[in-house]
């Protein structure tokens, strides 16, 4: 699985509080409120200027704190191809493969805003310019889960991992 | 290249030599489905139309927060469990039999070397028997009911010594939290803990209880310790055989966490975080109005007897409630049996039934009210946590809780612990 876009740039630990702020939030809000107004504390253009297949790229502890689903979702729904970053809060790092959005830790210094850059989750490289990043590649079963959007619809499609 | 103990145990039940960062998808030993988190797996597992494969063996239902049922929807969750144990032949253990934690580790569901997971933050607590366990998400317990297996990112591990001899009126509960601050709520974020030196053989199986559990109050995804001869009889005297795994010499871990426990004195961690630990002096004299010993942390055998021993012959300060609830059936007989229970309910304190019960306001036992200040041996102080968000919740050992509970005020229990062994 092949993802190449361009780069939104964030940096270290990022929390799902700035994902969906609940400044910006009616109490009665749908996932297009949630799309609107995603990034827009540290970023006021991204949720309109993302186009699919864009990554967004961060530093440390990306989604750091709560186990809010939607964090992942919101981003997959706003057409983000992929998310790299040295490391996760671990239920945004769970919850993202689990709804369908690939997540790669790997070293993201040399990557900027605005860069072209190609992910191959199977090779588990990352292509920026001349630069080659390595990062621990996704196994087969992993690649069909992010694939068929996420853990159950992989199990509704598939029944099981493969063997 | 070596590997750690969580390494090892990912490798086996990933079938392939796994290493730190690796994704893997590992089968499962044991699921723990509790009545906070299952009955959305069972929506999840039944809306997705998943076939059943897991082995019904290794699984459980355990019912402990919203027991006795104080509304209508925690009976209907209740009624949804019974139902689909029921239809799959799956082991419930109903109201009142106790806390999820504790019936897994003494009814011999998790052994050394197993891979566990379970819908509750807590269930880091099986590591004490030298397994890896792993809260997770309805949805993945929903996918595990279906295959037996869940994928993982093998974690980074931080080895952690204990050192020296434990000093006196110092117990797991002031280890744990001592180690809290040291680490800081999120400073484990993803990683496991290993935990071994030459003081854990010091340390009781329950109080190595007390210690997995706060694992994942550091941010750990998990924490293992090493399995010693204390290790092996408790799991036999449970009915396992499991081999135990220990690391390899040349184990890679992320970094070293050296506490020497002879340094220790007792603590409390304050408000509004469960790294907030200082030693006890610190807010010695302040009034408590509710005490609490129970709680998948520290409501075992040795820690109602800790604090029956300190109240024994005494009375409760004027104005303080002081509950305990021992976490198991098993552990209710033995408590009853010893005199505790007696010693406790001469002082005053209530003995409530087997259950999670005032560690956290959802269960909807034992709520206080704004002004008030708590002194639990529970896991977690966050502000609201046991109802209004202007209490205080302070965390400490169960004969710091017993102490204070007599005193009327945060109390160090070393005065009292020296005239009971006097």
């Amino acid at each position: 699985m092949k993802m190449k876009g361009r780069v939104f740039r964030f940096g270290d630990n990022v929390s799902t509080d700035v994902h969906l702020s609940v400044k910006y939030r009616p109490p009665e809000h749908t996932l297009e409120d949630l799309k609107r107004d995603a990034f827009r504390e540290i970023d006021p253009d991204f949720a309109s200027s993302v186009r699919a297949g864009d990554l967004v790229v961060a530093g440390e502890n990306f989604g750091l704190v709560s186990s809010r689903a939607d964090a992942a979702v919101v981003l997959r729904e706003l057409g983000v191809s992929c998310v790299l970053a040295k490391s996760y809060g671990h239920m945004f790092y769970r919850n993202a493969i689990n709804m369908g959005l690939p997540v790669v830790e790997c070293d993201t210094d040399a990557i900027r805003a605005g860069d072209e850059v190609e992910v191959d989750l199977e090779a588990g490289a990352v292509r920026v310019g001349d630069e080659r990043i390595d990062f621990s590649p996704y196994p087969a079963a992993l690649l069909t889960m992010v694939s068929a959007g996420g853990l159950i619809p992989f199990l509704k499609e598939e029944g099981d991992y493969p063997a | 290249m070596g590997q750690t103990i969580a390494e090892k145990i990912f490798s086996a039940h990933a079938g392939t030599p796994a290493k730190a960062g690796d994704l893997v998808v590992a089968e499962i030993d044991y699921v723990m489905a509790g009545d906070a988190k299952g009955p959305k797996a069972v929506d999840i597992f039944r809306e997705a139309g998943l076939p059943f494969r897991l082995d019904p063996k290794k699984t459980d239902f355990i019912i402990d927060h919203f027991v006795p049922a104080f509304d209508v929807r925690w009976a209907d969750d209740h009624v949804k469990i019974r139902e689909f144990a029921g239809e799959r032949g799956l082991n419930v253990f109903d109201a009142g039999s106790g806390v999820c934690h504790t019936i897994v580790t003494d009814e011999g569901r998790v052994g050394p070397g197993d891979l566990a997971v379970g819908g509750d933050s807590h269930v880091c607590t099986y590591g004490a028997l030298n397994a890896v366990a792993v809260a997770v998400e309805s949805g993945e317990t929903a996918s595990v009911f279906a295959t037996g297996k869940l994928w993982f990112r093998v974690p980074k591990t931080i080895r952690v010594e204990f050192e020296g001899g434990i000093p006196e009126g110092v117990f797991a509960k002031d280890i744990a939290l001592a180690l809290a601050k040291e680490i800081g709520v999120n400073g484990a974020n993803y990683r496991a803990l290993e935990y071994g030196g030459s003081a854990l053989g010091h340390i009781s199986m329950e109080g190595r209880f007390t210690i997995a559990n706060m694992a994942v109050d550091t941010g750990a995804k998990t924490g293992v310790m090493e399995a010693d001869e204390n290790t092996l009889a408790w799991a036999r005297g449970v009915g396992r055989e499991d081999a135990p795994v220990a690391p390899d010499a040349d184990a890679v871990y992320e970094r070293t966490i050296r506490l020497d426990v002879s340094s220790l004195v007792p603590v409390v961690a304050a408000p509004p975080t469960t790294d907030n630990v200082y030693p006890i002096e610190d807010y010695a004299g302040l009034p408590v109005h509710q005490a609490f010993v129970g709680t998948c942390t520290n409501g075992r055998l040795e820690d109602i007897e800790i604090a029956a021993r300190i109240v024994k012959g005494r009375k409760l300060a004027k104005g303080v409630r002081f509950y305990v609830s021992p976490t198991s059936r098993k552990i209710m007989d033995a408590a009853a049996a010893s005199g505790a229970i007696q010693a406790l309910n001469d002082a005053g304190a209530v003995v409530l039934m087997p259950a999670c019960g005032p560690c956290v306001s959802m269960t909807g036992n034992g709520v206080v009210g704004a002004g008030e200040r708590v002194i639990t041996s529970a896991n977690r102080n966050f502000p609201g946590r046991l109802g209004s968000k202007e209490a205080e919740i302070f965390l400490g050992s169960p004969a710091t809780v017993a102490a204070s509970a007599i005193a009327g005020r945060i109390t160090d229990p070393r005065e009292m612990l020296a005239e009971v062994s006097a």
